[in-house]
């Protein structure tokens, strides 16, 4: 078993002086910073000789009291150790540049990018240093630094001014206010790089390609965005994703919101999975500022995230079938209808049904209602039961198969190179679950299998997530034999001030590893809050997927991954 | 915006019939009115109550999810909450639709696809705001990226706060806009 | 084999058809049950609320505004300021009934509202109060209220007299010398 210890000496032997400053939090969490030079050459060492296979994303954080930034990267592996190495590179404020690590890590591309157009750190050697996230007016504006004035007092409303054309379409420009022209935030250079359309009509090479396209307004997609396919015939030649029609900024609104307040923009990151998305936030301050939840809160919170999943795979998997049947599909109604059951019994705890605002620091917001343990037994064996006609349902049916199998598989190897986690890589064998690697609450204590597939093709996706939910089912069951009364909040006060420190959570969202990085700087507000979100990495793997499908398994490949834009856009 | 957009007005052949004259006088005058005239009787009459009266009852509304209320529109119009009850169905064309919903937040990109989709809706058409994002920009109305007033760029009918609303909201956010129609008092004055 | 299984496949919504279960929630008749817990429309208890504006000052979205209202409790609320709230932004988040001292803020399981204008959704005190005192007992609470101060700066008065006396019993005998 390696150690978080064990890896830094490991480096710090084979690099001598690479380490400029290290902080071993537990046998889990290692933080270095690393000389930017050798970062390189640390990462290889990591990749090859420890097992650090899976690059879980990187953070850029603007310093600009030291007036330096950096660029965290964060690592771990598939299961041979738990060792997250969080590695900090420096760099000056003024152009600031960072080495790439696309060459080592292919998922690095989509991380780099968005730390590039929003924070402006250039990537040496990156591969498409395109915008992902912005439209092009705001870029090179770069958002996410400190001194961004267009936040909050000169904000994009009311600004748009409509432009009919010649032809008659509407366009919106956004001219700069002259507030803003006085604080200097009006794009003056705007870095040089071909836009979306010129790079996809790049790839056209003879008469008989065209480009379709596919989105950005989609009709089961819970959130827009625009996924354009160069074709030759009936065949994929190339895929092109453009994502931020719903880009929010919630990491750079979280920035100016208390601790508290934050909570509630966690839960509008990713709709079907906000409790979730609550614990990690939670979990993340509750970490800098030491606090110990009660075991009663702990129950209640595994119960309803468990809920939650089971209605994320419900509507996910019917998403799935209307995307390949049509909306008039039957089990699109019958998941609907039972996910409704499942949302009752969460919004009888929370009193929402989507947006829950629940998990609290060292605790929940209130208590289980009377008799929810009854309903719970009562919805629960009727769950189990439909879950277990589906899989009968999709199991026996021959035209699904024929449609689905082997259709956008995925081998293990190259699942785990390109950073997908959660149902997407167990479909293809790698029981990688973050409640068993890296497990928090009461999951230790708790009986559950980690379901995988076979094949990882789109049947062994929706097959994994409908085994799950039985699985889920099963850890509510054990919940509630074993919850017993007690406090639901920690009898420490939580102050509104939280001390200086930085954490690195994980949890198992529905959709994958969701992983925040919260920083405190010792104010009533964080300093940085950066998501890691599970579809984001999903979503990076849907392009080279694509090459080489027909056109009809395209929908059927993009709808198995189970979206949701929103996240990944945040 | 008269009724002459929805229904092609023929207007050559107008402006031809308006040059006949009979025994010296204009034929339009004389003998049967122009295709004008007549929906300017139909504007006056109770025949546009009975076409707003079917308008009301079919109100097609497009599937265009953008955020959480996206998701509480798949349960507004499946089995659950029953659209199809009112006359509202789920498309998934903005061809084929007649009522907008702003189920979210309006970005910088996202601002001139969605006025496509509004524009390539048919005439007449409705817009209803559902969703604190899709009337103030909600949660993130002071985000660098988000339009606030999306009243600005389309005629929203129906505001419907929550966050996100219930589906029994969006129902009641539908029946609001088929009072509209039918007392005559929607923004568009159809 | 196949046509076993296509007929298996039609059997589920027959059975699902025949079962007689209620699916549809018929809303405009008949409103859902809702829980305890529902996080409604909010609503003021306009007598026991203080007027503190912390409510206003957690609000993510600033959506609270305090503004002057006349039903209310002025022994307790002596500014008369009582949360006005734009549903426009609200995001029913529950952290301002949370934050409540006096717990008068509350949310209800009251969920349905639509407005034909924006302005329509920004809804005062009058709206909110689930409870408010009539015009007459206003009146008689400020009445109580004035007598009250009048008692207290009375009260104060005599305070300050006696101390008054006391420190410069000195000062009023020479005043009164002088006098005399």
């Amino acid at each position: 078993m390696t150690t978080a210890s064990e890896v830094l000496s490991s480096i710090q032997s084979a690099f001598p002086g690479a380490v400029l400053d290290s902080r071993v939090e537990s046998d889990r969490r290692l933080w270095a910073t690393i000389d930017a030079k050798t970062i390189l050459d640390v990462c290889k060492h990591l990749s090859s000789k420890l097992n650090f296979d899976h690059y879980s994303g990187a953070a850029g954080v603007d310093w600009i009291a030291r007036k330096e930034m950096e660029v965290v990267e964060i690592m771990a592996s598939h299961g041979a150790h738990q060792v997250v190495a969080m590695l900090k590179v420096k760099t000056h404020r003024e152009s600031p540049s960072a080495k790439s690590l696309t060459g080592l890590y292919w998922n690095a591309n989509w991380y780099e990018r968005e730390i590039w157009e929003m924070l402006g750190i250039n990537f040496e050697g990156h591969p498409e240093l395109y915008p992902l996230l912005l439209s092009d007016g705001l870029m090179g504006a770069w958002p996410w630094r400190k001194d961004y004035k267009g936040y909050p007092d000169l904000t994009t409303g009311e600004r748009a001014v409509a432009i009919t054309t010649p032809e008659g379409y509407t366009e919106y420009r956004f001219p700069p206010t002259p507030a803003e022209i006085e604080a200097g935030t009006v794009v003056v250079e705007r870095p040089k790089y071909p836009s979306f359309r010129e790079r996809e009509e790049k790839e056209i090479k003879s008469d008989s390609e065209m480009i379709m396209h596919l989105g950005p307004q989609h009709a089961m997609v819970p959130g827009p965005f625009l996924l354009d396919i160069l074709v030759e015939g009936e065949r994929v030649k190339k895929a092109f994703l453009d994502l931020g029609y719903i880009h929010k900024g919630i990491e750079k609104i979280m920035e100016n919101r208390t601790w508290l307040q934050g909570i509630t923009y966690t839960d509008r990151m990713c709709y079907v999975a906000s409790l979730s998305n609550n614990e990690c936030y939670c979990g993340a301050v509750e970490k800098i500022l030491g606090l110990e939840v009660p075991e009663r809160a702990q129950y209640i919170r595994v119960i309803l995230e468990e809920l939650s999943r089971i209605q994320s795979h419900l509507i996910g998997t019917g998403e799935f079938l209307t995307l390949i049947a049509g909306v008039g599909y039957a089990p699109w109604q019958y998941m609907i209808m039972d996910r409704e059951k499942i949302i009752s019994l969460i919004e009888s705890v929370t009193g929402a049904r989507l947006t829950h605002t629940f998990v609290r620091f060292g605790g929940v917001r209130n208590d289980l209602p009377e008799g929810f343990a009854e309903q719970c037994k009562k919805v629960l064996p009727y769950m189990k039961s439909r879950t277990e006609e589906f899989i009968e349902l999709f199991a026996q049916d021959p035209i699904y198969h024929a449609r689905m199998e082997n259709i956008g598989s995925i081998s293990p190897e190259t699942g785990k190179r390109m950073g997908c986690s959660g149902p997407v890589l167990r479909a293809t064998g790698v029981a990688y679950d973050m409640r068993k690697e890296d497990p928090i609450l009461v999951y230790p204590d708790l009986d559950f299998k980690v379901i995988t597939g076979t094949r990882g093709d789109s049947a062994d996706r929706i097959d994994v997530r409908l085994r799950e939910m039985l699985e889920s089912i099963h850890i509510i069951e054990q919940c509630l034999d074993r919850i017993h009364s007690g406090p639901i909040k920690t009898e420490a006060k939580i102050p509104k001030k939280v001390p200086a420190g930085e954490a690195y959570y994980r949890v198992e969202d529905p959709r994958g590893e969701m992983g925040m990085y919260v920083i405190s700087d010792g104010g009533d507000k964080p300093y940085r809050v950066k998501v890691r979100g599970p579809f984001y990495a999903t979503f990076q793997t849907l392009t080279p997927l694509l090459e080489g499908v027909y056109i009809a398994d395209a929908v059927a490949i993009a709808g198995s991954m189970d979206g949701c834009p929103s996240e990944a856009d945040r | 915006m008269g009724i002459s957009d929805v229904i092609p007005v023929p207007v050559a052949i107008d402006e031809e019939i308006e040059k006949w004259t009979i025994f010296g006088r204009p034929v339009a005058e004389v003998w049967f009115t122009t295709t004008e005239k007549i929906h300017q009787i139909i504007e006056m009459g109770p025949i546009k109550n009975i076409f707003n009266w079917g308008r009301k009852n079919s109100v097609y509304f497009l599937m265009q999810p953008m955020g959480c209320c996206g998701v509480e529109m798949f349960v507004f119009g499946a089995a659950p909450y029953d659209s199809d009850r009112f006359g509202c169905i789920p498309r998934n064309t903005p061809r084929q639709t007649d009522v907008m919903i702003i189920s979210g937040y309006l970005t910088r990109k996202y601002l001139p696809v969605f006025k496509n989709l509004w524009e390539q809706m048919p005439e007449p058409k409705w817009c209803i705001a559902i969703g604190e994002c899709a009337i103030s920009g909600g949660p993130f109305y002071d985000s660098y990226n988000i339009i606030q007033n999306t009243g600005d760029y389309f005629p929203i009918d129906v505001f419907i706060p929550g966050c996100p609303p219930r589906p029994e909201q969006f129902l009641e956010g539908l029946i609001n806009l088929q009072e509209k129609i039918k007392q005559r008092k929607d923004k568009r004055d159809y | 084999m196949l046509k076993r299984m296509m007929i298996k496949n039609f059997s589920w919504p027959l059975k699902t058809a025949t079962q007689e279960i209620e699916i549809t929630r018929l809303y405009p008749e008949r409103m859902m049950e809702l829980p305890a817990a529902e996080r409604g429309i909010h609503e003021l208890d306009a007598t026991i609320c203080i007027g503190c504006g912390s409510c206003a000052r957690v609000c993510p979205n600033s959506c609270i505004e305090m503004v002057h209202y006349k039903f209310g409790n002025p022994l307790k609320n002596k500014k008369m300021q009582f949360p006005q709230i734009d549903f426009g932004r609200c995001m029913f988040c529950g952290l301002c009934v949370d934050e409540c001292p006096v717990e008068c803020l509350k949310m209800g399981k009251k969920v349905v509202m639509a407005g034909w204008e924006r302005k329509d959704i920004v809804k005062g005190p009058e709206f909110l109060a689930t409870k408010k005192f009539s015009a007459k007992e206003v009146s008689d609470l400020e009445a109580e209220a004035k007598r009250i101060a009048a008692e207290k700066a009375a009260a104060k008065k005599t305070a300050a007299k006696e101390g008054g006396a006391k420190e410069g019993a000195a000062k009023k005998s020479a005043k009164e010398g002088g006098a005399a």
